[in-house]
């Protein structure tokens, strides 16, 4: 046990400055967004109202030095003062509110993308070439080569405006949740939350609203979840350990699910982790034609406002959730399989 | 307006002010959960396209701070719900001095804030004063920096010199000049809301975003763009029928009718016009409309500019554009063509008639200025407003038109700041731009949007017109009181701009909202935005 | 040889066929947009007294959006900006990936060390959200800021792949056998390495066009793109879907499944030639 939290502290420890390059890097972005001093003095600002105003919020400063409070109000998940709003409140507060409601989509996406592709890809490999591989394949590329917001648009149509089989996904407590006293559901994570309580009506509401958008994004990784865990099973299913198990008469059936499948697990996690980023991209667009309450919305809407500091922090949440995921992908199958504790990476 | 010395008709009192008895029962106030929970409490979910970017209404100038601000708030005066016209609210009565450089306001008693602080003079002159005055302590914004002054207060209040508390229940304004017949419209404005002094107290930061006044609803609270308004059950006007009013955000209209329809909100803010007759046809929902469109879109034409500082030139663009076309295909028949800003229906619309769409002719005009074949840029908003729901087809349009007349138009669309931002700085040749007025007034559109006095960047008058002529007709009515003869000088003013055609008066739209079919008393109003006091919605059965 | 060998593999592949007859398709669409269309594409076509939008009929082939314009026309030059895009897009991402990845992959050491960090980082950001941020940052909306920024983000997809297959043949005995000639390394690397890397580097191209593709319709779908009237499938959608309608699919659904196919056929196409040019891809 000792030996696999040594590891798990190593790569954290490895995770920490790549996370100050990821930080580095959205931080670079800056000077290529609008200038904040404009979208916070309007119109009627002239140069030297921009360079005051410039010049007391620290915008002028040297580079690193920016940097590093960019870095320290990072690391305090507040990200500092929003000078465009100015009224009182941190970019954080926008961030935080709006990230369960991204990762609890995305989670959903990635969930539905790896069974059905887990699924669909050993159907693929136990059965090669034949019409359920084809199918299995075309499937998940058409649906990687349909626009995620074209998709979306067309699923509302028919299953919420022509159907009725599901509402327009309305992601807020007062809809899951109506009967929420005060407190509850502080966490945001609205179907994580409710799933905790066990609050069924909740959990159901909950999984009506995320049905539509998580089916659509999860079309972003499926293709790939697919290709991979049919590849991998192919190759699995080849080696000598299926051999031993089908000569010893173990039924087909297990034969895929405990052996080939199992060892095929690994890379087809690895692969997930780094659709991650993908995925994450996709909400963007997924959560723009839901209308979901997201973090992807609010920096597109960011970006069009003229908040660079929200669009800043935004970019940095995403790329260090994915820096995360894919830490503990790396520790989850570390611990799964200590074979790979040993070696190069 | 005749008449400026008015006292209040006990007749409107008497509907107003039968109060206490409604507050015995019905849930506490500011208590956000609970809707279903509490038996007959109803929630009244209303969509609109964005945040509240303020609630301080001194600094607020758009549609969506007003929403929340003239629920939560009240002023001295208000528009009659569903109408233009002013009746009493916070002030009972009111007299104004024979010489127009004084007036007063006899305020309504036993009023109580939100936070349980009593209105009085006092408190309602702070609210005149911190906008009035730079140095006041709740003067909120920064020394020095833009906009140092209140938008609002800065263009429309210089007028006032000095609001005084004369006792406990009287307010006295005083003027450095006659005050304008509209002042009492201007007192009805969002942006002369009357604001707690004890929140005032807390500082800016507070103000903007925790609303603290004495109106039908109280602050519930915000939780991401979604903010929740609870019954003031102490209302002197009467507890409001709603017991709780949430405004989401849904940011595309087609979305929001979407949710209409599928009963997921009470109603829309806007409606986007191409839904409007599939919204008409649906038996489950109510289109609102208010019968005279105030807000007008036009075509600004950049009179510094080449080729349009040749009268010909703009002559010809505004006999190649089709309105009527216009307005029924962008506008789906929803707004009306104008011939001049001031839309009809408004005192002081002048009923001339419109150029018929001409091509030959105005070709003719540009071949005369030898403008045929120039190339021109017309600049065009990427999200929808008031006046122009869908911004891309207007400009296609309308390039289509000037093209068939022979001007080579490209087009160019910028997001919305950037695009007012452009135009005010004279950034452009062509442009697509708006109005809606803060009072129904010709003064509200003539002076503002193409007297040279405005014509200074950053300008309101994005056309860049200065004609002397317009000025003396316009500034002669701003002075005079005389109801015949401000029609006859703004009948003059807007001849004027019609010959000299610095730019293209397009449509006037009306406002255009909906409700589910079940929901009774909502109005609504041609000036304010839409007030919920007495909009009431039967309880869900199950 | 090897190319015959590939030739062999594909022309018996059933998904190169079909991603090859899309994408064959879309290029004629974009070839033949001037003759085939029956309108101009980037302005009202309907006649006084006609309702935009108008149903397909024998005059409109696929109807007109609200604006009066032709939906075919408009597909069909919308098939010249996105291959435009896409294109465009790919080749600056080889442009500067290529380079970079060869000198990471045939120097190794810092360099290689520091390019590759980079490119962890770039994989790091969402692609969409850093596309977004600079288009947003190139300002004014044309197919060039769509090339821009949908470009950059695949730069290092290009650098890895060049870099590894870079690296895998540096060591390989007939690179050793050129140096040994007195052939310097430039052009060892240029003459010899780099022809030998070309067939993933055309695997990732062609997959790489169809990303580039539907990216840049996401971009121009959340107006970020070229003017409305300029026809542009991303931007056509967005124009269609306005309004929440069952009927009037005609203005929703040619442009969608026109962005779907293309992609597709590229998609198709870069598998088939992976599993061509690579024997140890199973198919």
């Amino acid at each position: 046990m000792s030996v696999a939290l040594g590891y798990v502290g190593k790569r954290a420890l490895v995770a920490v400055p790549l996370l100050l390059v990821v930080s580095l890097a959205c931080f670079a972005l800056t000077p290529l967004l609008p200038d904040p001093s404009v979208a916070r003095l309007g119109q009627h600002a002239t140069k030297e109202n921009v360079a005051a105003f410039r010049a007391r919020k620290g915008l002028d400063d040297p580079f690193l030095v920016r940097w590093g409070r960019f870095v320290r109000d990072a690391a305090t998940l507040e990200f500092g003062e929003d000078i465009v709003r100015d009224d009182g409140s941190t970019v954080g507060e926008g961030i935080r509110a709006r990230f369960p409601a991204t990762f609890e989509l995305a989670l959903a996406a990635m969930l539905i993308a790896v069974v059905l592709g887990l699924v669909a890809g050993a159907l693929g490999a136990v059965f090669p070439r034949r019409l359920a591989d084809a199918v299995a394949q075309v499937f998940a590329l058409v649906g990687a080569s349909v626009p995620v917001f074209w998709l979306g648009f067309m699923a509302s149509l028919l299953f919420a405006v022509k159907l009725e089989w599901l509402p327009h996904p309305d992601w807020s407590l007062r809809v899951i949740a109506p009967d929420a006293g005060p407190g509850d559901y502080a966490t945001r994570f609205l179907l994580l939350e409710s799933l905790a309580r066990f609050d069924l009506g909740a959990v159901g509401r909950a999984l009506a609203h995320l049905a539509l958008p998580a089916l659509v994004l999860s079309t972003i990784p499926l293709a790939v979840v697919t290709r991979m865990t049919r590849a991998t099973m192919l190759e699995e299913l080849g080696r000598d350990y299926v051999r031993t198990a089908r000569a010893k008469g173990a039924p087909e059936t297990r034969v895929v699910t405990r052996h080939a499948l199992r060892n095929a697990l690994i890379p087809i996690v690895t692969v997930t982790g780094l659709q991650t980023g993908a995925l994450l991209g996709g909400a963007v667009l997924t959560e723009t034609v839901f209308a979901w309450p997201g973090l992807g919305r609010y920096v597109a809407e960011a970006v069009r406002s003229g908040n660079g500091p929200v669009v800043v922090a935004g970019v940095f949440t995403f790329a260090a959730t994915f820096v995360v995921v894919n830490l503990l992908v790396d520790v989850a199958y570390v611990l799964a399989d200590p074979r790979l504790r040993r070696g190069a990476r | 307006m005749t008449s400026i010395t008015r006292r209040a008709l006990a007749l409107v009192a008497l509907g107003l002010a039968s109060l206490p008895a409604a507050c015995g029962k019905g849930d506490p106030a500011g208590k956000g959960g609970g809707a279903s929970g509490a038996g007959g409490a109803t929630t009244f979910v209303y969509a609109r396209g964005k945040e509240s970017p303020t609630l301080d209404p001194a600094e607020a100038t758009d549609g969506e701070s007003a929403l929340v601000l003239v629920n939560v708030y009240d002023t001295l005066v208000r528009f009659k719900y569903g109408s233009s016209a002013v009746e009493p609210a916070l002030a009972v009565a009111w007299e104004a001095a024979a010489d127009r450089l004084s007036m007063t306001f006899t305020l309504r008693d036993g009023v109580r804030f939100h936070d349980g602080s009593p209105l009085d003079a006092a408190a309602v002159a702070v609210n005149f004063e911190r906008q009035r005055d730079l140095k006041h302590k709740f003067h909120f914004t920064e020394p020095g920096m833009p906009p140092e002054r209140y938008p609002y207060w800065g263009d429309m209040f210089g007028f006032v010199a000095r609001t005084t508390a004369v006792d406990v229940r009287t307010v006295r304004f005083e003027f450095s000049e006659p005050m304008p017949p509209f002042f009492l419209s201007l007192l009805a404005m969002f942006t002369n809301s009357i604001v707690s002094p004890k929140a005032l107290e807390q500082g800016a930061a507070y103000v903007k975003r925790h609303p603290v006044g004495t109106g039908a609803f109280v602050w519930g609270g915000r939780e991401n763009e979604e903010i929740t308004l609870t019954a003031n059950p102490s209302w002197w006007g009467g507890k409001p029928a709603i017991d709780r009013l949430v405004f989401v955000v849904v940011p595309e209209l087609k979305n929001a009718y979407a949710r209409l329809e599928s009963g997921q909100v009470d109603g829309v803010d806007n409606l986007a016009s191409k839904d409007v007759p599939r919204a008409k046809a649906n038996p489950k929902v109510k289109v609102h409309e208010v019968a005279t469109g105030l807000s007008v879109c036009y075509l600004a034409m950049n009179n510094d500019r080449k080729p349009f500082d040749d009268v010909r030139v703009r002559q010809a663009v505004a006999l190649a554009v089709d309105k009527p076309r216009l307005a029924a295909i962008a506008y789906e028949g929803l707004a009306t063509p104008i011939a001049t800003l001031v839309p009809p229906g408004v005192e002081g619309h002048a009923g001339l008639p419109d150029r018929a769409r001409d091509v030959k002719e105005a070709r003719r005009l540009l071949e005369e200025a030898k403008a045929v074949g120039t190339k021109v840029t017309l600049r065009y908003m990427g999200n929808p407003r008031p006046y122009a729901p869908d911004p891309g087809a207007i400009a296609a349009q309308l390039r289509d038109d000037l093209r068939d007349a022979g001007l080579e138009v490209e087009l160019r669309k910028d997001e919305w700041a950037s695009h007012l931002q452009a135009l005010q700085n004279g950034d452009h040749e062509l442009g697509i731009l708006g109005w809606t007025p803060d009072v129904p007034d010709p003064d509200n559109y003539l002076y503002v949007l193409l007297d040279k006095e405005g014509a200074v960047p950053p300008a309101n008058n994005v056309s860049f017109y200065r004609s002397e002529k317009f000025h003396a007709l316009v500034a002669a009515a701003r002075r005079s009181y005389d109801a015949g003869e401000r029609r006859r000088l703004y009948a003059d003013a807007q001849k004027v701009a019609f010959d000299d055609a610095p730019m293209v008066p397009l449509v006037a739209m009306p406002r255009v909202a909906a409700t589910s079919a079940a929901v009774e008393g909502f109005v609504l109003d041609p000036v304010s935005s839409p007030r919920f006091a007495w909009t009431s919605k039967p309880a869900k059965a199950k | 040889m090897k190319a015959a060998r590939a030739w062999r593999r594909l022309r018996r592949d059933p998904l190169f066929w079909i991603g090859g007859t899309l994408v064959l398709l879309v290029l004629l669409m974009a070839a033949l947009a001037g003759p085939l269309s029956s309108h101009a594409p980037d302005r009202r076509v309907t006649l006084e007294g006609e309702r935009a939008p108008v149903a397909p009929n024998e005059r409109y082939l696929l109807g007109t959006d609200e604006n009066g314009y032709d939906v075919w026309s408009r597909l069909l030059h919308g098939a010249r900006a996105s291959l435009l895009t896409g294109l465009c897009a790919v080749g600056l991402a080889l442009f500067v990936g290529v380079p970079l990845g060869a000198v990471a992959g045939w120097r190794g050491g810092l360099a290689d060390g520091l390019l590759m960090r980079a490119t962890d980082v770039m994989l790091a950001f969402p692609s969409v959200l850093l596309a977004i941020a600079i288009a947003a940052a190139a300002g004014r909306g044309s197919v060039w800021t769509l090339v821009l920024a949908v470009g950059v983000v695949q730069v290092p997809l290009f650098m890895r792949q060049v870099r590894a297959s870079v690296m895998a043949a540096r060591h390989e005995d007939w690179v050793t056998a050129c140096r040994a000639t007195g052939l310097s390394a430039t052009r060892t690397l240029m003459r010899h390495v780099l022809p030998n890397c070309l067939a993933p580097i055309l695997v990732l191209a062609t997959l790489g066009v169809g990303s580039a593709i539907l990216s840049a319709a996401g971009l121009s779908w959340l107006g970020l793109g070229p003017p409305a009237t300029e026809p542009e499938w991303g931007r056509m959608l967005e124009e269609g879907a306005k309004y929440m309608r069952e009927k009037e699919q005609w203005i929703l659904v040619p442009p969608g499944l026109a962005i779907a196919a293309t992609v597709l056929g590229f998609n198709l196409l870069g598998d088939a030639l992976r599993a061509a040019l690579d024997p140890r891809v199973t198919r």
